[in-house]
């Protein structure tokens, strides 16, 4: 009994002096990690709404509680947790009720390989662009075996679509990713932001970085992208049948977590993270990605939806041949030293 | 759901676990909570019968903005918890309109604006008109006016709020004096 | 389609969305707070006037809906037969002709346009609460259910007048 009591005290004063030393409990539990990520989930739910309620001379949501109405998120929230589940009798049972879970962890994984400074990382990965990007590309998929899970015809025609944009917007990403770990010569996201010193790579390799924002944006799944959802042509797309706490941890993971985990990546990777370094580290890294958070959020106010076959022409014309030619401006300048470091 | 189709040999432990959490989440703050969550968060289905829905324009627009109270009008119906029947119903659309309100996740609400909607108003002649539309499905809320203003529009927003707010969490309505202030 | 022009446009429609965001003032009206100022001879809740009302009829022959049913009630020297007009809501459209053709100007409208409930019966407005909402309209809220709301129309403050702000603007017809 001793041994457990001593074993229970030692852990609670390991977690004492993790969370006061911002150690790796502390990173993974409430700084870069859950409990701030779910706080900012909460502001961009309200600012989004707000947003789009201002552009068109409206107030928004107001009465539900707090300074202009900011718990209306929570109220959201607590509405969808009591509600009813409804699992389609010709549904693949196992898939419907397991991916909403799946897809919380696919969205929120590459949070753990996203710095905000030098030292502020969940998990420090020499490999890190590489995980953050293959979990990122992995998210259709999961739309994909939603809309085939589901077994509605809707759904099902959202998870073809978003297939069939991925096929548009995938290989432009991986290029200009592919220029940013060819000038820094690392897929380290630390190496990166610290290969950005004089110069971010917004500003060296801008035809990579519109490449990257555009395949971005259509990755999140947001307007003017929003194929596989697309509420006025296919009711509500791939999630159409998921009701009740299941379509809230969607909208968490799917409408949230790939806008926070996309823009922290374009803030990482072209807008140089948290440089210049003064003052506090981690801030400029956020008021960065929030900024980048805040334009894609007032696209919906503002633009149309593309039709598909407008975008995936539109990728392959136009988007692809502009990160191959960013990579090879990127593959001749890192010949004249350009770059700085070690010549190839 | 059922809990003998998911759970195997485990319902019966899910069936009471399950009425246990229903007695707790009628307690006073939890009841408070969720209705407050409920009663706030109001999101219509796009589905529109008739001429009364330019008053749903108006409401949702940028005069009126009845998002202030939390009512989002949204695509698809297995996330929505409120449908506004606007107008007319013809039997041909009643079908329709049963098929969605089946289809949509409890709790659910009805609001019917309109006199067509009401009693089937000046049409209620016609061979083809719903005279009652609480026939079709359960109105919580009835709204007069051909077509009704944009007021009383939110008037019955206010009022389901009030329903919802002086309800238990399963749906039943608990007597409560009725404060005027 | 040129790519240059259409990231032009993109870039436009965003500095609209811009200006919409930060410079032009909200144009909505706080609802239960605030009211809107209506326009003189508004068509709303109806009210009537017993002792003028001779229960001749004219009213409910002319309601398009037939919401009027004339009820029997105690004749009055004005009104021998004990005929006076019972207005069912469900079905009225607030057209206006019975208080245009009533020869004796015994039915009139209120700007009283806010109504809901919970139950229709409620709607029935026999003559003697029609007589009643001549002298006080607030009877309304309550015979219908609505003082359950917990900001009642009575104790508004009215808005400033919506048209002089921006967003809606009466143009004046050009002569």
């Amino acid at each position: 009994m001793m041994d457990v009591a001593g074993l229970i005290i030692r852990i609670v004063k390991y977690l004492i002096y993790d969370l006061t030393h911002m150690g790796p409990v502390f990173k993974a539990v409430i700084f870069p990690g859950l409990a701030f990520v779910f706080i900012l989930a909460i502001v961009l739910v309200w600012l989004e709404r707000k947003m789009a309620a201002k552009v068109q001379m409206r107030i928004g949501p107001l009465y539900a509680g707090g300074p202009e109405g900011i718990l209306q998120p929570i109220a959201d929230f607590i509405k969808f947790a009591f509600k009813e589940l409804i699992i389609p009798d010709q549904a693949d049972k196992l898939l419907f009720i397991a991916l909403p879970i799946v897809s919380l962890v696919v969205a929120m994984a590459p949070i753990a390989f996203m710095p905000y400074s030098r030292y502020m990382i969940i998990s420090p990965n020499p490999y890190g662009l590489l995980f953050a990007m293959a979990f990122v590309t992995l998210f259709p998929l999961i739309i994909l075996l939603t809309g085939w899970a589901s077994n509605s015809k809707y759904a099902f025609i959202g998870g073809i679509r978003a297939a069939y944009q991925q096929i548009g917007y995938e290989l432009p990403m991986w290029f200009s990713a592919l220029g940013v770990a060819l000038a820094s010569r690392s897929f380290d996201f630390v190496k990166i932001v610290e290969s950005q010193q004089p110069l971010w790579f917004a500003l060296t390799q801008p035809l990579g970085a519109l490449a990257f924002f555009i395949a971005m944006v259509a990755e999140m799944g947001r307007i003017p992208f929003d194929i596989p959802e697309a509420e006025q042509e296919i009711a509500a797309g791939w999630f159409v049948e998921y009701t009740g706490i299941m379509f809230g941890i969607y909208m968490v993971s799917a409408m949230l977590m790939k806008l926070y985990v996309l823009s922290l990546l374009f803030t990482v990777m072209y807008l140089g993270g948290w440089l210049p370094g003064w003052g506090l580290p981690e801030a400029w890294t956020f008021v960065k990605a929030f900024i980048v958070m805040f334009l894609i959020m007032f696209f919906r106010a503002v633009f149309p939806r593309t039709r598909i076959k407008t975008f995936v022409n539109m990728a392959w014309d136009k988007l692809l041949p502009l990160s191959i030619i960013n990579l090879l401006i990127v593959f001749a300048l890192t010949f004249t030293g350009f770059y700085g470091g070690v010549q190839p | 759901m059922d809990g003998g189709v998911y759970f195997g040999r485990l319902s019966r432990v899910v069936e009471a676990l399950r009425r246990f959490a229903g007695k707790t989440v009628e307690f006073d703050p939890i009841r408070r909570l969720v209705n407050w969550g409920r009663l706030y968060s109001l999101w219509p289905v796009h589905v529109t019968t008739s001429c009364c829905s330019v008053a749903l324009g108006a409401g949702m627009g940028a005069r009126f903005d009845y998002e202030r109270f939390g009512v989002l009008p949204f695509g698809s119906l297995r996330q929505n918890d409120l449908i506004i029947i606007e107008g007319t119903l013809t039997y041909k659309f009643a079908k329709r309109i049963r098929r969605i309100y089946d289809q949509m996740p409890e709790p659910k609400y009805v609001i019917a604006i309109g006199a067509c909607a009401l009693s089937g108003g000046i049409f209620r002649d016609a061979y083809s008109i719903v005279k009652d539309v609480s026939k079709v499905v359960p109105v919580d809320v009835f709204v007069p006016g051909c077509p009704p203003r944009p007021e009383a529009l939110g008037r019955a927003v206010m009022l389901l709020q009030e329903k919802i707010r002086r309800s238990k969490v399963s749906g039943e309505p608990i007597e409560t004096p009725i404060v005027v202030r | 389609m040129n790519p240059v022009k259409a990231f032009i446009d993109s870039v436009k429609s965003m500095i609209v969305g811009f200006k919409y965001l930060f410079t032009v003032p909200r144009m909505t009206l706080k609802f239960p707070e605030q009211k809107m100022v209506l326009p003189p001879g508004y068509r709303g809740q109806h009210y009537l006037e017993m002792d003028k009302c001779t229960g001749c009829s004219i009213c409910a022959m002319s309601c398009p809906p037939r919401a009027i049913t004339m009820v029997k009630r105690d004749p009055t020297p004005r009104n021998k037969r004990g005929l006076f007009p019972l207005i069912n809501f469900n079905y009225c459209i607030y057209c206006g002709y019975c208080v245009l053709f009533c020869p004796f100007d015994a039915l009139h409208e209120l700007d009283i346009h806010d109504l809901a409930v919970y139950d229709r019966d409620k709607l029935i407005h026999p003559p003697e609460f029609l007589q009643k909402v001549k002298e006080n309209p607030e009877i309304l809220y309550e015979y219908s259910g609505m003082n359950v709301i917990r900001t009642p129309r009575w104790k508004e403050e009215y808005a400033e007048p919506v048209f002089t702000r921006r967003g809606v603007k009466h143009e004046p017809i050009r002569k």
